[in-house]
């Protein structure tokens, strides 16, 4: 009986994690595989399979490609902008004055918000015409920045959502870089400084090799993010000025519920699914790989 | 052995979970290759209705007054849960359609577009021909009633207001530089030139939401479906394309919104439809493309123009020729088959159909009513509007195939608003526009056949 219980002790301990997991993400992730090969409209009892159609449809279409064209700049962008202000703001913040701590605060509670609130906020305060940025760039005297539509104009929109998520989200990733400078031991710097290296070199030899697990994992949590970003483009933009921030999310949203063509929708998820797990599997080999552990 | 049975009991869970997670009935699996008509959902002449329910879910994006509400609970004992999202091409109709998939309990919906009568023809909504209270609409709104639904002689919907396009104005500016109000095409660009030699930029739109683009897009529609009624018909068969020269030339009209012509407030893209007003009533423009249901907005606002408003129709006409404008009734209110207060939805509906709440509503939304003898006296630009109305209707076009099923154009509903916002956005010529446009009927005709 015993030996029984130590058997079985895992896998009674992982059951319920794996019913939840199971039947809330892993079931709905097959059954959205299935849908994507039929002709649902969302609405109906009934429906056919149409094999490949959907897929086939959609790689035919412009607004797909034109989609994934602008969530991976959007990606990138945002990897790297936010990577490289969450670093700097845990290298600026990372002595515990009283100062330090309050202002850490400051810089998290924007991921505390909501996103459509930060949309909306962002929307008002970007507008040409009575947002808050032109209205300071004109009080300044800066004319041709203040007539710049960030929002209704294609070639600043996505930097509109970026910078949008950036201020949302750099406060998080800083904190987790503030975690891992916590961990570098200070003898390392002290014999770094005692050889005459320069405060560059000290980030550049010492402190950035060792936070790189936290930039794996800053940069992951970021990554799947951002694929599936719906909500800031969706409220600040609206996937516009035409299409130029229609994001694949955006997308699967309109062919299921605007075109009532939930089979294509579910075909894009499927893709959006695939997109997710290929890229972060590579990501994450790719940093793992450059990691230094101590 | 244990390890293997715990993963067999694993195995099994999954298996019912994923079985019990499948609620759709039957289906065809057979493979095709091309997507093949569903079948009618649910057989509604058959459904069971609640006897007494003490409410039912109204969803719309067109609020309705509380004090009819109230009204209705009063009389009959049942309240109406009203559940408004706002915007009714994008917003309400991805929520209501989000809700209809999950089963949601939904009784009363609104309705507009496509939406119309693809829910007529499959069933989603129960049939009105035979309320008694029908006849309290006019018999001009009663044949509008089977025309957007495509289905003669039969009513699916309700709609309590007209509708038409027009261009609301400020009457100040316009009476400071001598303006006359625009009949023709011709005497609009004049206008718009007339205002911008003296600073005032002419127009505003809400493009953000997109859907306010369809105002200006119906300067160039409605020519085509006024003197062509077999205007989609002649469209999907090819006899007629958007590349057509004269049609490229009405395009031309669109040039209003590139952005170097300076017609538009800056930022057109950027801007949605409310605040669209809001930058009227900044006096950052003159003119605002917008339909009669403008009026609403206005109230919405809680600020009070300093400056008389006034609406002119859409200038679609050219010189010479007499002014029209599209009715259309968009606001559309149905009752749901699936649900279960079928009677008790009927029975609001028609309540709304009294002349007495038809003024109240009529009041409340400043709009010209659809019911018999009902007359709102409180519409903003309400003798403007009255005048609109007088205008030569613009036929309800045909969009029928020949063998009377109604023509589906999705690619071309899909990429029409987002052509419109590129030339907006100095991204593409109208002539390009004329190019895709038929790009998307083409395809729509391909998938069609």
């Amino acid at each position: 009986m015993q030996k029984l219980r130590k058997i079985t002790a895992p896998y009674m301990l992982i059951l319920p994690a794996f019913i939840l997991y199971t039947s809330i993400m892993f079931i709905p992730a097959l059954e959205n595989i299935r849908i994507s090969f039929t002709n649902w409209d969302g609405l109906s009892q009934t429906y056919d399979y149409i094999s490949y159609h959907n897929y086939a449809q959609i790689m035919k279409d412009q607004d797909f490609w034109n989609a994934i064209f602008v969530t991976f700049k959007i990606v990138i962008l945002v990897i790297l902008i936010q990577q490289t202000f969450g670093i700097l703001l845990a290298v600026i913040l990372e002595k515990n004055t009283r100062k330090n701590v309050f202002l850490r605060s400051l810089f998290f509670i924007p991921c505390l918000l909501n996103t459509v609130v930060v949309g909306l906020i962002f929307s008002y305060a970007l507008n040409v015409n009575f947002g808050i940025l032109n209205n300071f760039f004109n009080n300044i005297g800066l004319q041709k920045l203040a007539s710049i539509d960030w929002l209704g104009d294609a070639r600043y929109a996505s930097w509109a959502i970026v910078m949008t998520i950036v201020w949302q989200y750099s406060g998080y990733s800083s904190l987790l870089y503030l975690g891992a400078l916590k961990d570098i031991p200070k003898e390392l710097y002290e014999s770094c400084e005692l050889d005459g290296a320069s405060p560059w070199q000290r980030f550049w030899k010492i402190t950035f090799p060792l936070i790189s697990p936290a930039l794996t994992l800053n940069c992951l949590i970021t990554l799947i993010g951002t694929i599936r970003l719906f909500d800031i483009p969706f409220v600040l933009t609206n996937g516009g000025p035409a299409k130029a921030t229609q994001t694949i999310a955006m997308l699967l949203y309109r062919d299921t519920f605007h075109y009532r063509n939930a089979g294509r929708g579910a075909a894009n998820a499927t893709i959006l699914m695939a997109i997710i797990i290929v890229f972060s599997v590579i990501q994450t080999w790719y940093l793992r790989k450059r990691e230094v552990n101590m | 052995m244990l390890k293997r049975t715990a993963i067999l009991l694993m195995v099994i869970i999954l298996l019912v979970a994923f079985v019990g997670c499948n609620t759709k009935d039957a289906t065809t699996d057979k493979p095709t290759d091309a997507p093949k008509e569903t079948t009618k959902a649910t057989d509604n002449t058959t459904k069971d209705t609640m006897d007494n329910p003490e409410y039912i879910n109204f969803m719309t994006p067109w609020e309705l007054p509380q004090e009819i509400l109230d009204k209705f609970k009063d009389e009959t004992g049942i309240e109406v849960k009203q559940d408004v999202v706002p915007n009714s091409g994008q917003d309400y109709r991805q929520a209501r359609n989000a809700r209809m998939a999950a089963g949601s309990e939904l009784d009363v919906i609104g309705a507009d577009g496509a939406d119309v009568p693809d829910f007529a023809s499959n069933g989603t909504v129960v049939e009105l021909t035979d309320e008694p209270w029908m006849s309290n609409f006019t018999p001009a709104t009663l044949e509008k009633f089977s025309a957007i639904s495509q289905s003669p002689g039969k009513q699916f919907w309700t709609v309590y207001e007209a509708l038409t396009v027009g261009v609301w104005y400020n009457k100040d500016m316009f009476a400071e530089y001598n303006i006359e109000k625009p009949t023709t095409y011709d005497e609009f660009l004049a206008a718009c030139d007339t205002l911008k030699a003296n600073g005032i930029t002419p127009l505003v739109q809400g493009g953000k939401d997109q859907w306010p683009l369809d105002q200006e897009f119906s300067m160039f529609m409605n020519p085509l479906q006024m003197y062509n009624v077999n205007f989609f018909p002649d469209l999907m068969s090819g006899k007629v394309k958007f590349t057509d020269p004269d049609i490229v030339k009405l395009a031309e009209r669109l040039q209003i919104l590139y952005p170097s012509n300076g017609y538009y407030v800056a930022g057109i893209l950027s801007t949605s439809y409310d605040q669209a007003w809001q930058l009227m009533l900044q006096k950052k423009a003159a003119m605002w493309f917008m339909g009669s249901w403008g009026s609403e907005v206005m109230v919405k606002s809680n600020v009070e123009a300093d400056f008389e408003i006034g609406a002119f129709g859409i200038p679609s006409s050219n010189a010479g020729q007499d002014g029209f404008t599209p009715h259309f009734l968009s606001r559309n209110f149905g009752v749901l088959a699936t649900s279960e207060k079928i009677d008790a939805g009927k029975q609001f509906l028609g309540f709304m159909a009294q002349p007495d709440i038809a003024k109240i509503y009529a009041d409340n939304g400043m709009t010209i009513s659809t019911v018999d003898g009902v007359v709102s006296e409180t519409m903003i630009a309400g003798d403007d509007w009255k005048a609109i109305f007088a205008r030569t209707p613009v036929p309800e076009p045909n969009i029928l195939d020949p063998n009377g099923k109604v023509y589906t154009t999705p690619e071309f509903g899909k990429q029409k608003l987002g052509l419109l916002a590129l030339i907006a956005a100095g991204d593409l010529t109208t002539e390009e526009f004329c190019t895709e446009l038929q790009k998307s009927i083409d395809l729509d005709i391909e998938n069609w056949k």
